[in-house]
């Protein structure tokens, strides 16, 4: 280390001011340097960041979509446009679609009274 | 059992010197800072702005000059903070070195001496900031102008020009307290 720039006629204020400062510095004790050099965070940030459980989460989430992606029914057959059209129509029931025809009612064989002959009162109508 | 510090942000700081070098840090941190509370504080900012690698220690001067320049800094920062403060300007004003603590008041000399102590702490401390810590650099750490310019952060010019106001403020200083004495 070179020579400090000191004036020798500064010498008495600069051993003045020495001794007041070392005075000083024997007064406020030095903390020990352990205590003052930041362990525990050193402590804190030396730990790794964990990636296993962000991995985890990460697939079972992958998981879940592919599952609600393609929950859908597999056997169900493509729906033909034009009878999509007709069963959302407001008349969905005129639609001759295959399900219906299976449960078609058999056709009446009862003979049923002709309306010229049917002759209702007016109190009757009421009923 | 001597605690280690982990420097792997700071490969060029030899750990061994960097303890030797604390109770040097804690006086210079004493003079940057208003008390010993904020000098303990400034100086855990060093040591965790070293550690965490905000401060990396390139080579280019002493060990010891770098440290106290970013002491240094730590402790501008916190001024600054608290420079409108009058609690704190008011509580820097009232600090006073224990010298009781540091020997007895037996003897009329031990007395004598810190009286001096006192009265030359008083007209250090009322120096402005820049002129007391050129002056402690200098006069008391035994550097070079051009070193202490590399921790004040100035040009060698500019530090020179303090350190001989510094002087010049300081002996004005001792004389009116010896007059008013």
């Amino acid at each position: 280390m070179t020579e400090p720039d000191i004036d020798p006629a500064d010498s008495e204020l600069r051993s003045a001011l020495r001794s007041g400062i070392a005075a000083r510095d024997r007064a406020q004790r030095t903390p020990p340097f352990s205590r003052v050099w930041p362990r525990e965070v050193e402590a804190t940030r030396s730990r790794p960041l964990s990636w296993g459980p962000a991995f985890v989460a990460t697939v079972l989430l992958a998981v879940i979509v592919a599952g609600v992606w393609r929950w859908p029914d597999h056997h169900s057959a493509p729906l033909d446009a034009s009878l999509a059209h007709q069963l959302s129509s407001d008349e969905f029931w005129h639609v001759p679609t295959d399900a219906i025809l299976a449960y078609e009612a058999p056709r009446l064989s009862a003979d049923l009274p002709s309306p010229d002959s049917f002759q209702v009162s007016l109190e009757e109508s009421y009923l | 059992m001597p605690y280690e510090p982990t420097l792997q942000h700071n490969p060029l700081i030899n750990p061994r010197e960097l303890e030797q070098l604390h109770d040097q840090c804690f006086s210079w941190a004493l003079t940057c800072a208003r008390d010993r509370a904020e000098a303990e504080e400034v100086l855990q900012m060093t040591y965790l702005a070293i550690m965490e690698g905000r401060a990396r220690f390139g080579g280019t001067s002493s060990l010891r000059t770098w440290l106290f320049a970013v002491i240094r800094n730590h402790a501008r920062s916190r001024w600054r903070l608290a420079r409108r403060s009058l609690q704190a300007i008011a509580r820097f004003a009232s600090f006073e070195p224990q010298f009781a603590a540091a020997g007895s008041t037996d003897s009329a000399a031990e007395y004598q001496r810190q009286q001096e102590h006192r009265q030359v702490m008083n007209a250090w401390r009322l120096l402005p900031l820049r002129q007391r810590e050129v002056l402690d650099l200098v006069f008391y750490r035994d550097l070079p102008i051009a070193e202490a310019a590399q921790v004040l952060g100035v040009s060698i010019g500019t530090a020179r020009i303090h350190y001989e106001r510094a002087k010049a403020a300081l002996k004005r200083a001792l004389t009116a307290e010896t007059i008013d004495d």
